[in-house]
């Protein structure tokens, strides 16, 4: 095994016909906690993305656990990942959004844990009464831990975080950091402008 | 018992009846006065095309010609479908094809020959006509189901995403929006088999009644129209959504860009 998570050599990616992330290249070691920072619209979530292999590159290479991201790996690839995006345009209840993730394919040896959730979720300062609650009807903070929550309990290999605390309030923004940094089995991925989770993290990579 | 036959003069004087709906779309210039009175001069041609054709099909009744007949039907309404969702037939004429070609021939197969029980699916006075009711109806609620589908996948693509960066397969990320457009799909046609008869009495069964028919045998015909009707929406609106999706998709599991005509050839629903 590689001890490298992602590795990134000379990429050039386009969103919607525009080039803007051109001759990129990174190295996200295991265990790291990397942060991507740059100005929006520079490109951090379309690299997200393109670790996801939502996006095609257009020249270099993205290997990721040794596998080089290619349409035959990318099953393997994708279950490696757990992804907390920016939004959750999702109504169900909150418990069937944390479970999930638990009954996809890639996922079906995993268990959800119910005991585990509901203790993530008071180290979060999460109330654990939302579980009932429809997602529509939730705050966007409480939604970002909801699936911060989610994600962790997958324990994948990489999480790949999207501005992960942009929504939480200083005291739930340092639990979930503190959290992550103490954790050193985990690798994150993550895009942000917060300077408290840029300021926690082991890499940063400015765009 | 025959019908009373229209005169063609006085088929003439129905069509001045249009007078009302032009004039008031005019009134208002909602801009669709054009549009209506060319749709219904289309209409009124087609029909006649087509009922001078249907009395020589009749006439003849020889299964191959029955069969050219559905597959020129299928053959437009597959492109109709393509018109209306905006998507490139290079790619989606097959997928949509064949969904109708297989809707048709399970639903007519199941009503004319178990249910009827015709001797031969090919008489001409029962498949053609029923075959134009299912693949109506067929077209009409898969243009709905794929346009949603689309149109979700296009403008709101955080949740299959979501999914397919956690795990699930694209079949599985698709599920919801499969759903979705199914349910758009279908509502209409569910809600209309609870008022039928109701609110409104359906054309099939007026048709059959003015053409001599005992109300009893129209209703039966009509009950199993609306459960045929409705099972062939369902059939074809899941068979379109399934069999296009294999072709939308890249081997990454991404919408492939170029699958539509740009949103100007997207016509007006």
């Amino acid at each position: 095994m590689s001890n490298d998570a992602i590795v990134m050599n000379n990429i050039s990616l386009a969103w919607e016909d525009k080039v803007i992330v051109e001759d990129f290249s990174c190295i996200v070691p295991f265990g790291s906690k990397t942060v991507l920072v740059a100005p929006s619209g520079k490109g951090k979530t379309t690299l997200l993305h393109a670790v996801a292999g939502f996006v095609k590159l257009l020249k270099g290479e993205i290997i990721i656990d040794g596998k080089k991201l290619i349409s035959g790996q990318m099953a393997k690839i994708r279950s490696q990942l757990a992804y907390v995006p920016q939004d959750f345009p999702f109504s169900m209840r909150v418990e069937d959004f944390m479970m999930l993730p638990f009954s996809f394919s890639y996922n079906r040896h995993l268990k959800f844990n119910y005991q585990d959730a509901i203790r993530l979720m008071e180290t979060f300062l999460l109330d654990t009464s939302v579980m009932d609650k429809p997602m529509t009807e939730i705050s966007g903070g409480e939604k970002q831990r909801v699936a911060l929550v989610t994600a962790i309990l997958l324990h994948k290999k990489i999480l790949l975080l999207d501005e992960p605390v942009s929504s939480l309030d200083s005291n739930s923004k340092s639990k979930v950091i503190e959290y992550i940094s103490q954790n050193n089995e985990m690798t994150v991925f993550s895009a942000s402008h917060d300077p408290e989770w840029i300021g926690a993290c082991t890499q940063k990579i400015e765009l | 018992m025959d019908t009373q036959d229209i005169g063609w003069l006085n088929l003439l004087i129905g069509l001045l009846i249009l007078i009302f709906p032009l004039w008031i779309l005019q009134k208002y210039k909602t801009g669709l006065a054009k549009d209506a009175l060319i749709s219904s001069g289309r209409m009124v041609l087609q029909l006649l095309l087509v009922g001078f054709y249907l009395e020589f099909l009749f006439r003849i009744n020889l299964w191959w010609a029955n069969i050219l007949w559905l597959l020129v039907m299928i053959v437009v309404a597959a492109f109709t479908m393509i018109g209306r969702t905006g998507l490139k037939w290079r790619k989606f004429l097959l997928p949509n094809f064949l969904a109708l070609l297989f809707t048709l021939l399970f639903v007519d197969v199941f009503f004319l020959m178990l249910v009827v029980q015709m001797k031969t699916v090919f008489e001409a006075r029962y498949l053609i006509p029923v075959s134009g009711m299912i693949l109506g109806n067929a077209m009409q609620n898969s243009i709905i189901a794929l346009n949603d589908f689309y149109n979700e996948i296009k403008t709101h693509p955080a949740v299959y995403r979501f999914s397919l960066a956690n795990g699930a397969t694209l079949r599985e990320s698709l599920k919801s929006y499969y759903k979705n457009a199914l349910i758009k799909s279908l509502n209409p046609t569910v809600a209309k088999m609870a008022v039928i008869g109701l609110i409104a009495l359906p054309g099939t069964m007026t048709g059959q009644i003015i053409g001599g028919s005992s109300p009893v045998t129209a209703i039966k015909y009509q009950i199993m129209l609306m459960v045929v009707i409705f099972a062939a929406s369902a059939i074809s609106s899941w068979l379109c959504l399934i069999l296009s999706s294999r072709y939308a998709f890249d081997d990454m599991g991404n919408l492939r860009k170029g699958i539509f005509y740009p949103i100007k050839r997207q016509k007006k629903k």
